[in-house]
């Protein structure tokens, strides 16, 4: 909200300098964003009177001035001077707020003395079709800046739900102020008496929709122009002045809280209705737009339909034009959630849209109507007597009853009864009584109605400042997520093996997870976009935009680890499971001296060993696999113990091909609670007394028979004297046979009770042999 | 074997070990000269051929000779081992400013360092973690929070909701976890923290439709404002250095009441005021509250006799700041030239 500083000072009488108040709002609760300064850096410009007028070309006009000091001839293309009006002269050498210094201009042989200014020119509004005409009795000569008291300070403030409700007004920030500054608060103007009723449009109202419903009627008796300091006011609030009445309307809203919508009275047929919207229902707003309505939308509406959606924004039907003598004044309470649920959803957010959706104290509208009563004779208007009454004002709230011992604890604050009580009537509530106290807000407080909204207010009012500190007594620790520092540890160990740690969106197009095939199982119902249509299923589709990203910008050697969330569906609940995932492309070191390690299945494979080694995750084994996104012949399971971890391969040609990629990538993704379900305890053991023996061995088997066959076979037929065995060579091609391989392993013997013979190792070796001949045909190289 | 024979052994023995120009012609010279078909040995086995006044002094000069020989053989084998290794290892001698043998660097995403951190100091004041799940429910994630359906609190976190799901929704907070902890654990006195993902629909530089958020909560009997004040001090001080202005402004959340938001000292221009502070001097880094009793009882607490506090804080919004990192959608891109900028630069 846009708050000018000059009209909180007309409010209170005197101020501070705008950069205090500024820091007081600010620490009351009321964030002050930022101050702009209006027409700040304006120099040398006067208050003139224009002398003569004439035309200098059909578009040019040019304009003899008295300027208090003597003569001057203008040139200008404002069609609005006429002879006799005060306007901002800007001689020569004049400096205007965005910069610029003026020089003597030559206009079709017209030398032009300087400038006659637009409100646009001197900063303080946005018109600049025309000449900013000044009030008559503008001092001639005066200096403009001082004369419109510029540079005029504007606070944006950002206002939170509870400040929305009582201080989306001048007034209402002048209270907090006031009540900062220990001042006595502003009340407010009177209420308008209801009086003669009679004579007035018949309202009827749907009264759960609107509480209160009144009806002025206003007639036009002069035509006047909109006060300078209203206008100028409105615009610095953030409003553009319209039409007199309007502004009038838009003038007492900023000031009191009160939206009031007029309708011209003369397209107004039959009595006023205000009920909910129809099924269906559809209404033309003022800015050209057709809304379509629903059931709990509020209509205000005439004999011939809709004329406004009430609170939000009227209808062209019953606008209010230039030409507009008679008005029909609307000053209503309307349902806040109502006119909430409407604004969110049709994207309106009106002025008095946002202050109706966070509620209205019951007696605004007569204050409302009475402080516009007071104000249309400045622009030659009347409010005739006779008022439309429908409803009634709600019953200000009753009073609370607040324990002092509970603020004194709620707060942590040792503050006296006589103290709370003083902090609540500087705020304007009335509170009595002493253990107990009785707690009556004002009306405009109509957000307070519990004890801790008393105690909240209490705090505000002391200041937050003076909150005493003191740390909490200690509470017994409670169990963590396994998985919480595994995911830690686990990006760690792959951190350490070259992977970065990478985030995507958990939101992603459902296509690409379906070329996964892991396809979205929950679907977002209102999407943001079409690539965030889908809660992932795997962490790959992320980790694969990501190699494409990078791809396109010349990265090739990638690798991404990361860990997230996937979400599956399981009926109508969503599960959701933390998961770990991996990406490894290109080369493993850059283009240099050293030979760069072109990476496929093995280096992942390597890095996923080694990691979950690190992790104390042992007994690796892995298995074929049958995964759709990964090539047939290179994937794989992984295994601890037995227990499934996770799977890795290399993507799928087609697959990749599918997604934009065209270089064999590698994934592999794990379930970070499966992971730490398989994590050992460290634990130590007796180092060997006895001496290893090493025997290197190589046999020729059939291409289909695996190594990790081998290896079981061979750890079942040596046990524990096997230590450790390491795979040295593969060969295939002559002298092996067509269609067999050739392995090559080093065996480590050892045992823990005696030191090997020689005799020892070659039984060992005899048996091995035996066991992996009749087992996986395996003959001695 | 008379004396001036001796004389002539020695001058011809240190004249071939003076001509041993390396360690083998060294070694052979030894051989030669000490060995035990070497001309000393024979001339002590000769001894006995000689006159018997003669042979006392021709053995202690003969034994001198051997003993000279040896020490110069050893000095002069010491010399030209010192000159072979020196030799050596100027052979050996590498560029030390060629390129080391490349490991592939990895590393730590800038969020993950910055919810380390928050995470790391929160623990040490005394919170455990918790987790949620980032599917909740609408209850859970507004109602449980104190924010009816109409409440304008809702329209500052525009939500995801889930097709064919009623009443399920990405929770756009972690609020929701205080009240799942609390159910836990109610009427324990608890402290836990709840970092997490979150959703809203906003899309720009400083707003992302995912990011993190990491929510801090304590119930427990006779917990007041003043503890929370305490705690969040404790907190920015252990965060951002014990001189840090730190000032605490009243503010307004529905499951808070009364609420405030922290503000730390602006550490960009040390409070002199910026445009990373607009001017204020102070930066906005979290926002927090005593529990507001609609949230305590539906955690299971009983509001008459329990009361909490709870605050919350943007991950990104930290690690932004921290890092001075300009575009919230960098986090989530995995573009290599961003993730590697947070440690020494690869060479």
């Amino acid at each position: 909200m846009q708050v000018p500083y000059s009209w909180i000072l007309d409010i209170l009488g005197d101020l501070p300098p705008p950069d205090d108040v500024a820091e007081i709002l600010t620490r009351r609760g009321l964030e002050v964003e930022g101050v702009e300064r209006q027409g700040d850096g304006l120099q040398g410009a006067v208050v003139a009177r224009a002398t003569g007028v004439s035309q200098l070309t059909p578009r040019l006009w040019r304009v003899e001035l008295d300027t208090g000091r003597g003569a001057a001839i203008c040139v200008t293309g404002a069609q609005n001077v006429h002879e006799g009006a005060r306007v901002p002269y800007a001689p020569p050498g004049t400096r205007l707020p965005d910069g610029r210094t003026l020089e003597l201009v030559e206009f079709h042989g017209q030398v032009s003395e300087g400038m006659v200014l637009s409100a646009d020119e001197i900063g303080i509004g946005a018109d600049h079709d025309g000449i900013l005409l000044l009030p008559d009795d503008a001092p001639l000569g005066q200096d403009l800046a001082s004369y419109l008291g510029l540079p005029e300070a504007v606070f944006d403030i950002s206002l939170t739900a509870s400040f929305a409700q009582h201080c989306q007004n001048m007034l209402g920030v002048a209270r907090e102020l006031a009540a900062a500054l220990g001042r006595m608060l502003p009340d407010g103007t009177a209420r308008l008496q209801p009086g003669d009723t009679q004579g007035a449009l018949a309202v009827r109202a749907d009264r759960a929709l609107c509480p209160l419903y009144l009806g002025a009627r206003l007639v036009r008796e002069h035509e006047r122009p909109t006060p300078l300091h209203v206008q100028r006011r409105l615009w610095a609030a953030g409003m553009r002045p319209l039409l007199p009445v309007v502004d009038l309307t838009n003038y007492v809203m900023l000031e009191l809280g009160q939206p009031l919508h007029p309708f011209a009275f003369e397209r107004l047929s039959g009595g006023i209705e205000v009920r909910s919207a129809m099924p269906g229902e559809q209404i033309e707003t003022l800015d050209g737009v057709t809304r379509a309505l629903e059931p709990g939308d509020i209509l205000i509406c005439d004999g011939e339909g809709p004329v406004a959606l009430a609170g939000i924004m009227g209808s062209q039907r019953a606008e209010v034009t230039a030409a507009t003598t008679e008005v029909f004044l609307e000053a209503a309470l309307f349902r806040p959630g109502s006119i909430g649920a409407a604004m969110r959803r049709l994207a309106l957010r009106s002025e008095a849209a946002q202050r109706f959706a966070h509620g209205l104290p019951g007696s605004l509208p007569w204050r409302a109507l009475q402080r516009m009563a007071e104000l249309l004779p400045e622009i030659g208007w009347r409010m005739l007597p006779g008022l439309a009454i429908c409803g009634e004002e709600p019953p200000a709230p009753g009073a609370i009853a607040v324990g002092a011992d509970y603020v004194r604890r709620l707060l942590g604050m040792d503050l006296g009864t006589q103290e709370q009580i003083a902090s609540l009537r500087r705020l304007g509530f009335e509170a009595e009584g002493e253990r107990e106290l009785q707690v009556r807000p004002p009306y405009w407080r109509i957000d307070v109605t519990e004890p801790w909204d008393v105690a909240e207010e209490v705090l505000r009012s002391v200041g937050v400042d003076r909150l005493p500190e003191e740390l909490p007594p200690p509470a017994p620790r409670v169990a963590e997520p396994p998985h919480y520092a595994l995911r830690l540890e686990a990006l760690g160990a792959f951190e350490s093996l070259g992977y970065r740690d990478a985030l995507s969106y958990s939101l992603c197009e459902p296509g690409e997870l379906e070329i996964l095939g892991r396809p979205a199982e929950v679907e977002i119902a209102n999407p943001l976009s079409l690539d965030m249509q889908a809660l992932r299923t795997t962490l790959w589709q992320g980790l694969l935009q990501a190699v494409r990203h990078n791809l396109g910008r010349g990265r090739q050697d990638i690798a991404l680890c990361e860990a997230g969330r996937v979400f599956h569906r399981a009926g109508d609940a969503v599960l959701e499971a933390d998961m770990l995932a991996l990406v490894l492309t290109g080369t493993r070191l850059p283009f240099g001296r050293y030979d760069a390690e072109r990476v496929d299945f093995f280096s992942l494979k390597g890095d996923i060993e080694a990691a979950l080694t690190f992790l104390r995750i042992g007994d690796l084994s892995f298995a074929p696999s049958q995964d759709k996104a990964l090539h047939p012949g290179r994937q794989a399971d992984v295994y601890s113990s037995g227990r499934f971890l996770g799977r890795l391969g290399e993507i799928h040609p087609a697959v990749a091909k599918q997604l934009d990629i065209d270089l064999p990538v590698m994934l592999a993704e794990f379930r970070l609670d499966d992971l730490a379900a398989a994590q050992g305890v460290a634990q130590a053991k007796s180092l060997p007394r006895y001496p290893a023996l090493i025997r290197d061995l190589a046999v020729v088997v059939d291409q289909a028979v695996t190594y990790g066959r081998l290896r079981q076979v061979l750890r079942a037929a040596l046990g524990e004297l096997l230590v450790a065995e390491t795979l040295f060579d593969v060969f295939t091609g002559p002298p092996v046979p067509d269609g067999k391989k050739s392995l090559a392993l080093r065996l480590t013997l050892q045992s823990p009770e005696r030191t090997l013979t020689e005799a020892d190792a070659e039984a060992a070796i005899a048996r091995a042999l035996k066991a992996v001949g009749e087992q996986c045909g395996a003959q001695l190289r | 074997m008379a004396a001036g024979s001796v004389e002539e052994l020695r001058r011809q023995a240190l004249e071939a070990i003076g001509g041993a120009g390396d360690l083998e012609a060294l070694q052979a010279a030894r051989t030669t000269w000490l060995g035990r078909k070497g001309p000393i040995v024979d001339a002590l086995r000769s001894i006995k051929d000689a006159p018997p006044e003669q042979r006392r002094d021709l053995g202690l000069e003969l034994n001198r000779l051997r003993d000279e020989l040896e020490a110069i053989l050893s000095e002069r084998e010491q010399s030209l081992e010192g000159e072979s290794l020196r030799r050596r290892l100027a052979q050996e001698a590498v560029d030390v400013t060629l390129p080391g043998r490349p490991r592939a660097i990895g590393g730590p995403h800038p969020l993950r360092m910055a919810e380390a951190e928050l995470v790391r100091v929160l623990r040490e004041i005394g919170f455990s973690i918790a987790e949620g799940p980032e599917v909740e429910t609408e209850q859970l994630n507004f109602e449980a929070l104190n924010i009816p359906a109409d409440h304008p609190a809702r329209e500052m976190q525009d939500t995801f909701y889930l097709k064919d799901l009623p009443g399920l929704l990405l929770r756009t907070h972690t609020s929701p976890v205080q009240v799942r902890a609390m159910r836990a654990h109610a009427p324990n006195p608890l402290r836990v923290i709840c970092p997490g993902r979150v959703y809203r629909r906003d899309d720009d530089v400083t707003h992302s439709p995912v990011f993190h958020q990491i929510e801090g909560l304590a119930v427990g009997e006779g917990i007041g404002m003043h503890h929370l004040k305490a705690t969040l001090y404790e907190f920015a001080r252990r965060l951002f250095g014990p001189e840090v202005p730190l000032r605490l402004r009243p503010s307004y959340f529905p499951f808070t009441e009364p609420s405030a938001e922290l503000d730390v000292g602006c550490p960009f221009c040390r409070g002199k005021g910026c445009r990373v502070c607009k001017g204020s001097g102070f930066i906005e880094v979290l926002g927090s509250g005593m529990v507001h009793p609609h949230v305590l009882r539906e955690g299971g607490y009983d509001p008459a006799r329990f009361t909490g506090f709870a605050f919350g804080l943007g991950i990104e919004r930290t690690a932004m700041l921290h890092y001075g990192i300009d575009d919230v959608r960098l986090l989530y891109t995995s573009d290599l030239r961003f993730l590697t900028q947070f440690q020494g630069s690869e060479a």
